[in-house]
């Protein structure tokens, strides 16, 4: 075959001038390449994601928080906020009577001068309403932009305001549950990368943003709604009835030290937190507020009596008919005895007879019993500023102190030191950490809180010795407004005097009733107590009717039935119980 | 003589000519053009695609996202709508409900289960 020449006949020279300028050209394109995609790799790259790529930073949501039964007690929503960039305004004024249009309540010249201040960033509302937002971007006015923000809410209002807490503006935890577990409940914003258009239009996203926002852990509590409600509508009821000036009842579980319910009169609504109205009544008071506990506290020192032996049941007493001298000092009960057995000194609630009781033991003995009690330190709830109580050490007592201390003066203690302290008599002598947070939940991840027992403090025998007293006060004593038809209750009422200016008042007192129900198988530790009431001023007649209603309400909404049919099923439920304390204990 | 020699010479590369820029070469350039055509299409067409699909990706999103956002909405307001203290008020001041009394409390013993599912019904006073 003949190969064909296909340029003969061509000029060499201009073939070769051709190629070479063709090649050169090649040559040059591709130097320039190489230094482009090489050399200046880092910097072309930058500009181009500068000009295509989007930094998109996804806000988070904080985590919610529910009660026992899956109830949302606290939630986030979105609530877009509007802020301005003044030098990017055009027109202060048009601008302003324009947002001022969507925005009634804001003040159109305060807008005004917002938009023509000299700072670079000034926020004109706060957490509105995204139709209002939707509305404003459709003026597209300059210089005016938008920040996706949440809200926190709190639906139900004020139940369990004070213990729940509330949020921010920016959505951190400033009271309650919500200051707790801040950095379990908030969420760090997810930064992730997009491309967008020429348009700056959004054309896609990295696949974390597909996730959604990150969110914070859900918080599940140990407070059960429908107690709470009760509670709440019992304390306010009688909290008005009496003329009371506030009012709290804690309710525990024994066996778990979960508290089951929370309130305190008046309420707080975590929706209203920046009213001044709601300010003073957003701390939290069960743990805040130490008080004297009066005659409850007389339990203690029955307690030691009974651990240490110090005292029989059938002991009788004489209880000087009313008043007596002690370390020049007048005692007094609330009514005169003459002989009362150690159980009918409980019954009676005489500070005489229970003083006489008491001086059986040293100081230094009856202040281990307290601070074995919990008292003086503080309980270790999950909510911010408890307050550990105030006992002084033996060496710093008076001759009056000992005395004093039986009947429940010269010692503060908080609410929930005190419901733990029954706990502790009802459970069988232990001493458990109260606790708010059953679980913590985040995506799958789940963490739940085991009961937390902090020491024995009582043995079993004494606990049930306590026990069958404290059902005597209710059945035959100052708590006999508390009892039930149809189930055992243990409880002791308490009338504190509050002092003031150095003496204590004879006007201003603190009323209190605490126990348990069923006594024979626990399944709640209550306290009522009232501060200041102007009618009913003894713990008996003031907090032990509520007591009673709250405790009635409270069995049947746990399906507790009355004793004649109870029996088996308790022992089933202690036993549970008891397995899930030494389980929590291993 | 010479212009004989010359006027092969001319045909010779008349026909070089034709031959190189004859019908095969233009198909052949006719053929590149069109697979450059049909690969920078094949190369364009899923990236145009790619980016039809971001921005419904994202309009969709965007829809998700303000679903997602109204139910929780509705969710709290559904919440807010049944607290405890609104029923009530409805149940007592509207329906003329009343709290049931104790006595009025009756528990009965399931038959499955009687040790644990107890039940409350309540009955007429």
């Amino acid at each position: 075959m003949r190969r064909v020449r296909y340029f003969t006949g061509y000029s060499r020279p201009r073939l070769y001038l051709v190629v070479g300028f063709f090649g050169l050209s090649f040559l040059a394109i591709l130097v320039r390449l190489t230094v482009v995609q090489v050399g200046q790799y880092t910097y072309w790259r930058d500009s181009a994601e500068a000009q295509y790529g989007r930094r998109i930073t996804v806000s988070p949501v904080r985590g919610s928080i529910f009660d026992r039964r899956n109830n949302v007690l606290a939630a986030s929503i979105p609530a877009p906020s509007v802020y301005a960039t003044p030098r990017e305004v055009r027109q202060p004024g048009a601008t302003a009577q324009k947002i001022f249009s969507i925005f009634p309540s804001l003040s159109q010249s305060r807008l005004q001068q917002q938009l023509t201040s000299k700072a670079s960033f000034v926020w004109l509302a706060r957490q509105v309403s995204p139709e209002k937002v939707s509305a404003l971007e459709a003026l597209k006015l300059p210089g005016i932009h938008i920040k996706k923000e949440t809200r926190r809410i709190y639906p139900r209002g004020v139940m369990a305001g004070s213990t729940i807490g509330y949020a921010g503006v920016d959505e951190q935890g400033l009271g309650g549950l919500e200051r707790q577990y801040d950095n379990v409940l908030a969420a760090q914003p997810l930064r992730t990368n997009g491309t967008r258009d020429a348009r700056g239009r959004t054309v896609s996203f990295d696949q974390d943003a597909h996730a959604g926002p990150p969110r914070g852990a859900d918080l599940h509590l140990t407070l059960d709604m429908r107690l709470q409600h009760i509670a709440e509508k019992e304390l306010a009821q009688q909290a008005e009835a009496i003329g009371a000036r506030s009012g709290l009842v804690v309710i525990m579980d024994p066996y778990t030290g979960g508290i089951l319910t929370l309130a305190s009169y008046p309420f707080f609504n975590p929706n209203d937190y920046r009213n001044k109205a709601q300010r003073s009544w957003r701390r939290n008071r069960a743990i805040t507020d130490p008080v004297e506990p009066g005659s409850t506290f007389k339990v203690v020192a029955a307690a030691a009596a009974l651990e240490e032996k110090t005292v029989d049941l059938d002991e009788v007493f004489f209880c000087e008919e009313g008043w007596t001298m002690r370390n020049n000092r007048v005692l007094r009960d609330h009514k005169p005895f003459e002989f009362l057995t150690f159980p009918e000194v409980m019954e009676n609630s005489s500070n005489i007879c229970m003083a006489k009781v008491n001086e059986r033991i040293s100081s230094e003995q009856f202040y281990e019993y307290i601070r074995r009690f919990g008292f003086g330190e503080k309980s270790l709830i999950d909510l911010p500023a408890e307050h550990p109580g105030g006992i002084r050490h033996p060496e710093d007592w008076s001759a009056l102190s000992h005395d004093s201390l039986t009947i429940g003066q010269e010692i503060t203690v908080t609410p929930v030191q005190l419901v733990a302290a029954f706990s502790a008599i009802a459970n069988g002598g232990w001493l458990l950490r109260p606790r708010l947070v059953d679980r913590m939940a985040k995506g799958d991840l789940e963490q739940t809180f085991k009961p937390e027992r902090r020491r024995r403090i009582l043995s079993q025998q004494t606990t049930n010795r306590l026990t069958s007293i404290l059902v005597g006060v209710v059945e035959r004593g100052t708590g006999a407004q508390a009892a039930l038809d149809g189930y055992l209750v243990a409880g002791k009422s308490g009338t504190a005097q509050k002092a003031e200016n150095g003496r204590y008042s004879r006007s201003k007192v603190v009323v209190s009733f605490i126990g348990y129900a069923p006594a024979e198988a626990p399944r709640f530790v209550i306290l009522v107590m009232f501060d200041e009431p102007k009618k009913k001023r003894w713990g008996g007649s003031a907090a032990a009717p509520s007591f009673r209603r709250i405790a009635e309400q409270t069995l049947h909404h746990l399906q507790v039935p009355p004793g004649r049919i109870r029996p088996e099923i308790e022992d089933t439920y202690i036993a549970n119980r008891t397995e899930e304390l030494s389980l929590a204990e291993q | 003589m010479k212009s004989q020699q010359q006027q092969a010479s001319d045909t010779v590369r008349r026909q070089r000519r034709e031959r190189i820029m004859g019908k095969p070469t233009i198909c052949v350039l006719f053929c590149c053009t069109v697979a450059m055509l049909g690969g920078i299409l094949i190369y364009l067409w899923p990236q145009m695609r790619l980016v039809d699909m971001g921005y419904r990706e994202g309009v969709l999103q965007k829809q998700r996202v303000e679903a997602l956002q109204r139910q929780e909405e509705l969710r709290l307001e559904l919440v807010s709508l049944s607290q405890l203290s609104r029923i009530e008020e409805i149940a007592t001041k509207f329906l003329g409900l009343k709290t049931p009394q104790s006595t009025q409390i009756i528990y009965v013993r399931s038959q499955h289960n009687p040790q644990h599912d107890l039940q409350i019904v309540t009955r007429e006073p």
